[in-house]
């Protein structure tokens, strides 16, 4: 069902340090509703608690709908939260405005999902990427000029392309843009959201290879949202685990790998590895019933229990805790140790 | 069944980027532009052809108009088309050629003033209205909603019966009646801009509100905004025609063709032409920026459509992409 990925890719490193003693971004109780008529709401993200830590690379997985990339323009202030707290290198950026915002812009961006969605296709490339370094207030063109080349450089593209309008460019070309134009203000930041989804297979370990390279060479903290288990497991050092709305599972990346205990994340994991990899612990449950249920009347108790294959009598009404089964290993189910 | 696989269209398979030739570094804009206009809609040709001969004459009126339009010759009144008369002459023996030359250039400036004041306002008010929402989208759209219960003659009238009459108040007046199309216009395709990825890119990257607004929502709303610009151009010239026919337009010694007509009306059955002239001078005129507008549209639709659908349609001969990029660029 999945194609392995190329094998220019790298095999995944030795695991990293455990549990980021200093978080850059801290996520306390963050919810994003959306209106949805009739009084209803659309519960995108509800109750987000989490930690990124300096120089961490973060997976975020979750079906499409679970609400991850509401979940990072969130974080990013695209939208703002309906509560919670958001704390970004130690200041509640929750509702900052005006010129801290702006300031918050130069440190914190996004990498989208569809490369030719974000670029405007009247406007030539060397305009957008121009543009934000001009309104951060390089006054001075030569030196506007400079910073693009020398990150187009990094990205791998000749300076020709900035004459182009987008759709004279490859999907592949146009995301090392959307890259290149996000780290042009040097931020310390950077959410991911599907960075190669809308790229050919061959394009997409390209992609990720040189993502690997700028989080190193530019000391990067990473946020990475996919829904592709392979990716995450080969870029990220701890990844969590996201359904409708709440994040079910956060742990390191081998510790999750190895040791998955939310049926969700089992499920997730036995769908999407191949089939040597699988132990017993992923047939522990072969398929998800049904489809995910809306997030406008998200069920009571475990959101997962309609479709969970352990759900007992107490999952349909009572709010799992949040339970810890190892260092840095969170999880949100009563019967996580089952 | 069997033959399904013959009936469906081949699909042609896009080349590795880097296999195809790579996109010509800057292409000519001037040449794009030019070849760009050589392939429009056949209505687009014919109402450019008009519309430049239009144009021309009423650019060059003052060197080739036979005679002084306002040059009285009683003793010629309401003569038939002659040698010195081209087209005749009206109740006081003027030359009815030199007059519709003299008036045209009265209504189509005056039209076309009035329409670059109301698509420039129209377009402004209207993406601020789509794009920050809130108590500007409540005043401007409500202001557009009372505005566009009556028609434009009826405001028009109204202002100048307020402020009297003038070529000021005639170009204020027919600009606060007609702005209102190209603000509901601008405010849908906001919206639409608005949920573009594009737009929430420039505003996490931190480019400021008028950045966004001037150089991301209005030039990619152009394209129908042009074409709409077009299409009203005739009725704006109807409504500066029907005006001077009230005798609340353009006032005399001046003339132009509403008031050429008003001055024909006694006249209409014994010398028809001093009538028909002027108005058919409107109708052609009107006619020519409607067709390259319709024109325009039937393109716009056209390379839609041919996007969607794919290059099964478009000869194949014809190198797709190369040319969709330079008529991107032309407009």
């Amino acid at each position: 069902m999945i194609t392995p990925l190329p094998s220019t890719v790298v095999q995944p490193e030795p695991a990293p340090a455990p549990v980021p003693s200093q978080p850059l971004l801290t996520l306390d109780g963050v919810v994003k509703h959306y209106p949805a008529g009739r009084g209803k709401q659309v519960h995108s993200v509800d109750g987000v608690s989490l930690e990124v830590g300096k120089g961490e690379v973060l997976g975020l997985v979750g079906e499409s709908g679970c609400g991850k990339s509401t979940l990072a323009r969130t974080i990013l202030r695209a939208v703002s939260a309906t509560a919670g707290q958001i704390t970004f290198d130690g200041e509640d950026i929750t509702r900052v405005k005006g010129a801290r915002l702006k300031a918050l812009r130069r440190s914190m961006q996004f990498v989208f999902q569809d490369p030719y969605g974000a670029f405007d296709p009247k406007m030539r490339l060397g305009t957008s990427l121009d543009a934000p370094l001009r309104h951060h207030g390089m006054k001075d063109k030569a030196e506007r000029r400079g910073r693009i080349a020398e990150m187009l450089d990094r990205v791998g593209l000749e300076e020709e392309i900035l004459d182009r309008f987008p759709r004279e460019c490859s999907g592949g070309q146009l995301q090392r843009m959307v890259i290149a134009r996000a780290l042009l203000l040097k931020p310390k930041f950077l959410i991911c959201d599907e960075p190669t989804s809308a790229l050919d297979a061959s394009i997409r370990a390209q992609i990720l290879n040189l993502l690997v390279e700028l989080k190193d060479q530019l000391d990067l903290t990473l946020v990475l949202i996919s829904h592709d288990l392979r990716v995450v497991r080969y870029l990220c050092d701890r990844v969590a685990v996201m359904y409708l709305g709440q994040i079910v599972e956060v742990a390191m990346r081998d510790d999750l790998f190895s040791n998955p205990r939310h049926p969700y994340t089992r499920v997730l994991l036995a769908a999407s590895l191949a089939e040597e990899e699988k132990t017993g612990e992923h047939e522990l449950v072969s398929q998800l019933r049904g489809e995910p249920p809306s997030p406008i009347d998200p069920p009571a108790g475990c959101r997962f229990h309609p479709r969970c294959p352990l759900a007992q009598e107490v999952c349909h009404t009572v709010v799992p805790e949040a339970a810890r089964p190892g260092e840095g290993h969170l999880v949100t189910c009563h019967f996580w140790d089952q | 069944m069997a033959n399904s696989t013959l009936t469906t269209p081949p699909t042609r398979k896009r080349e590795p980027w880097h296999l195809s030739a790579p996109p010509s570094h800057r292409p000519n804009i001037f040449l794009a532009t030019v070849r760009n206009l050589l392939h429009r809609h056949w209505t687009f040709e014919v109402g450019a052809a008009l519309l430049l001969f239009v144009l021309l004459v009423l650019v060059l009126t003052p060197w080739i108009a036979p005679h002084d339009p306002a040059n009285q010759d009683l003793a010629n009144r309401l003569a038939g088309p002659s040698a010195d008369h081209w087209l005749g002459t009206d109740h006081l023996g003027r030359d009815v050629l030199s007059r519709l030359m003299w008036g045209g250039r009265f209504s189509v400036t005056i039209a076309g003033i009035t329409l670059v004041i109301c698509v420039v306002s129209g377009t402004i008010l209207g993406a601020l209205a789509g794009r920050r929402g809130g108590w500007i989208d409540e005043v401007v759209m409500r202001t557009v909603d009372v505005l566009v219960c009556f028609p434009d003659v009826v405001i028009a009238l109204f202002l100048i019966a307020l402020f009297g009459t003038g070529y000021g108040t005639l170009i204020a007046a027919l600009s606060i009646a007609g702005w209102t199309p190209f603000a509901r216009l601008m405010r849908g395709l906001a919206l639409e801009i608005n949920a573009k990825e594009y737009i929430e890119a420039a505003e996490i990257l931190g480019s400021p509100k008028w950045f966004i607004l001037f150089r991301h929502v209005i030039p990619n709303a152009l394209p129908p905004v042009a074409a709409m610009s077009f299409l009203r151009f005739g009725h704006k010239l109807i409504t500066v025609g029907a005006l001077s026919y009230l005798s609340l337009g353009v006032q005399p010694p001046d003339s132009d063709w509403g008031a050429m007509l008003l001055d024909a009306q006694p006249y209409m059955e014994r010398a028809p032409w001093v009538g028909i002239l002027p108005g058919a001078a409107i109708f052609i005129t009107a006619l020519s920026v409607t067709m390259i507008g319709q024109g325009l549209d039937v393109q716009k639709k056209r390379r839609t459509t041919a996007r969607t659908t794919g290059p099964s349609g478009a000869p194949a001969e014809e190198p797709a992409s190369r040319t969709a990029i330079e008529e991107g660029e032309a407009l």
